[in-house]
């Protein structure tokens, strides 16, 4: 069976655009420093908030503009919903819900987790501007999912 | 410009083999599958209506008699669409073309009666808790959302009506096998029996899913449930579901086609290695859909990332193949020059222009689809407004248009008929093309900047916040109000079709000839050890994921959130 000539070139440049991509996707792992979310901690989503840290949700400075936000999820609303930092702050966001599934994604960032019971969630993100950046709950979570925001003000 | 045997125009001559006669115990099951799907399309288009003016600010909602909830209303968009639509309709037609390709009936008429009897108890048993506000879980269902035990009995019923159909596709292979010994397996019937062997295997996911972890809980037998893991045996399913739903155009578009446009399947061998390609990287890929959760480690959604770049290749084969074989249609038909023979194909034939405009569509479909499983661009779009565009051009447009498209032969063929309203037809076709294109650009350019999908936008509190995202959904309510009346000229000319407003007469169901060559790549026709082939990448692919989420973490309650 010969393969028609125009098909190969068809296949052989599909597998170029393919390749091409991938080095780009490679691109932005190795040398952008994407990282996919992966796995944190397990926990009780029964007994969240009595677990550490989300027995005390808030935002807490670990370093020079570098933040660690503990966030909980629940219908629907974001505990803490609203975060403030100065401009040019890091934030790792750790979050997990405390009943059914949410989503957890940030505006005009790269953070997008999905926030299953029972695993904890983890993303950074950078801001640097001022501004206020919207995080929305992007998993259907009941009647009231579209009410279900967060704000992070960046000064 | 291409010189193949398919594209010689004396080629074009070839005339298919004689249709067998059918049973009419299995014409009956087949006829009331494909109503079926379309009662379905036509509900589940009704509540895309309702969608769709909701974001045009028009909230019809509280006016209904029943299932006045948004999400109650997009829990039965997406069931009728997804699930029920498109497995009545696959069932309906590759029994159908297994029938044709054979030219045998099927081995077994009463495993084609059960076929359509249990989809259609599953739909009215789950429709139950739906309409009742019992099952508001949207088409997925993700626990720990808990619905009433019917919801998940009539998905088992529905599925089971798939495996039945399966069933019935293999023993009528074995028949024919015992009265061929050696020869090929005809094209139209390997392409339907492929598609449904990858979707039995894939199928388990699910099965295993609301058998084993959320029928008993729903019960109330077992407290508490997994959900990562239910979520994860759900994707297993979910992606290749996907060419589930798209594999029964393939067919179309593969074998019938061709003669509909007065041309022939490009090449023989090449069709059945598409479709052997989508058995074996259809379902080693459904992580992707899982990029955002931190349950499942980096390197495996990776790894199943690469592979999903893999079933993107076959696609691009059909791209190629089912173009070829349109060009030397439309170059039989005097087309001349580089791109003349695209006017010469027959669009005034609506059969054939709604399925060339899904192609079209399915272009876009396919690229937006190569950016969701792009590793880390995909979390730019996870989960927002930009998956729903995504999946409107492919499920909802390149399925969903080519189904429309085969019934306007398939409804004269089952109904003995002739097509009424052509030209409403045509209309139509163009209609959904145009709606679908502004639809998707909403959603797209809503997603891009983080809007979320399935939520009930026009009340969200924080829509002020983002001002651009009035204008994305102005786009989204006007494309889905056009499909919608798309849609009802669509079902004019079926019910003017069905009460024979054009008179009775024979319809051919399209039987394009391709050049079987009995030599040629003979291992493809061995699909025992192609199944056995895609256990082992599914295995490899898949087995340090479950292993990695067992034993199971049963921590969560069910929750009644609506």
């Amino acid at each position: 069976m010969q393969i028609h000539v125009y098909e190969r070139i068809t296949m052989g440049l599909t597998a170029v655009i393919l390749v091409l991509a991938l080095i780009a996707i490679g691109g932005s792992v190795f040398i952008a420093g994407l990282r996919l979310p992966g796995p944190v901690m397990h926990v009780d989503p029964r007994r969240l908030r009595e677990t550490p840290p989300f027995d005390v949700p808030g935002l807490r400075e670990v370093g020079a503009g570098q933040y660690q936000a503990i966030m909980i999820a629940q219908t629907w609303s974001f505990t803490p919903a609203e975060i403030q930092v100065p401009a040019g702050a890091t934030v790792t966001f750790r979050v997990a819900t405390a009943d059914v599934t949410h989503g957890f994604v940030i505006q005009g960032t790269d953070a997008n987790l999905t926030l299953i019971p029972g695993h904890v969630a983890e993303a950074t993100a950078r801001f640097p501007t001022p501004g206020t950046y919207l995080i929305v709950c992007h998993e259907y979570c009941g009647i009231g999912h579209q009410t279900m925001f967060a704000r992070v003000i960046v000064q | 410009m291409i010189e193949s045997p398919a594209l010689r125009p004396e080629a074009v001559e070839a005339v298919p083999p004689p249709e067998p006669a059918i049973p009419a115990g299995q014409l009956f099951a087949i006829r009331w599958l494909v109503y079926l799907s379309l009662f379905a399309l036509a509900l589940g288009g009704l509540y895309g209506l309702f969608q769709a003016l909701q974001r045009l600010g028009m909230n019809v909602y509280p006016s209904l008699p029943i299932a006045g909830e948004y999400y109650q209303g997009l829990t039965i968009h997406g069931v009728m669409l997804a699930l029920v639509f498109t497995f009545a309709f696959s069932n309906g037609l590759l029994s159908l073309t297994t029938i044709r390709g054979f030219e045998r009936p099927l081995a077994s008429t009463l495993l084609a009666q059960l076929a359509f009897w249990s989809i259609l108890l599953g739909v009215v048993l789950a429709s139950v808790p739906i309409l009742a506000g019992n099952a508001t879980v949207l088409f997925t269902f993700y626990p720990p959302l808990q619905a009433h035990p019917l919801f998940y009995l009539g998905l088992v019923l529905a599925v089971l009506s798939t495996w039945l159909t399966s069933l019935n596709q293999l023993l009528t292979l074995r028949a024919w096998r015992r009265d061929h010994p050696g020869e090929r397996i005809p094209l139209m019937a390997f392409t339907s029996i492929v598609t449904y062997v990858m979707w039995d295997i894939a199928s388990v996911g699910v099965a295993i899913e609301v058998v084993v972890l959320l029928l008993p809980w729903s019960l109330g037998l077992v407290p508490n449930t997994d959900p990562e893991l239910a979520r994860t045996l759900f994707w297993f399913t979910g992606h290749p579901i996907v060419y589930f739903w798209l594999l029964p155009a393939y067919v179309s578009w593969y074998t019938m086609i061709p003669r509909q446009v007065g041309g022939r399947t490009f090449s023989d061998p090449l069709t059945r290695l598409v479709f052997l390609l989508f058995l074996l990287l259809s379902i080693p890929v459904g992580l992707h859909h899982q990029f955002t959760e931190s349950a499942v480690a980096p390197s495996m959604k990776a790894y199943q990332g690469l592979l999903t770049f893999g079933v993107f290749f076959p696609s691009i084969v059909t791209a190629f193949s089912v173009m070829a074989s349109l060009e030397g249609a439309g170059r039989a038909r005097g087309g001349e020059g580089l791109l003349g023979w695209i006017p010469r194909l027959p669009w005034s034939d609506p059969s054939v222009a709604a399925q060339l405009l899904a192609m079209l569509v399915f272009m876009l479909g396919g690229v937006t689809g190569l950016i969701n499983s792009s590793y880390t661009v995909n979390l730019l779009v996870h989960n927002t407004a930009f998956i729903p565009g995504h999946f409107h051009l492919t499920v909802g447009t390149a399925v969903a248009l080519s189904v429309i498209g085969i019934a306007y032969w398939l409804v004269p063929y089952l109904s003995g008929h002739r097509l009424w309203g052509r030209q409403l037809a045509l209309v139509q076709a163009w209609l959904w093309a145009i709606g679908v294109l502004l639809f998707a650009r909403g959603q797209i350019a809503g997603g891009l900047t983080s809007m979320p999908r399935r939520t009930a936008m026009a009340t969200a509190t924080y829509l002020d916040l983002v001002p651009s995202w009035g204008f994305d959904n102005v786009l989204t309510g006007l494309g889905g109000v056009i499909m919608v009346v798309s849609g009802v000229l669509f079902f004019l000319v079926v019910l003017g079709t069905l009460c024979g407003w054009a008179g009775r007469g024979t319809t051919e169901l399209p039987a394009a000839a391709s050049e079987v060559r009995p030599g040629v790549w003979p291992v493809v026709d061995r699909l025992g050890g192609w199944t056995v082939a895609t256990l082992v990448l599914i295995a490899l692919s898949y087995g340090p994921v479950f292993l990695s989420l067992l034993p199971p973490s049963l921590n969560s309650p069910g929750f009644r959130v609506w």
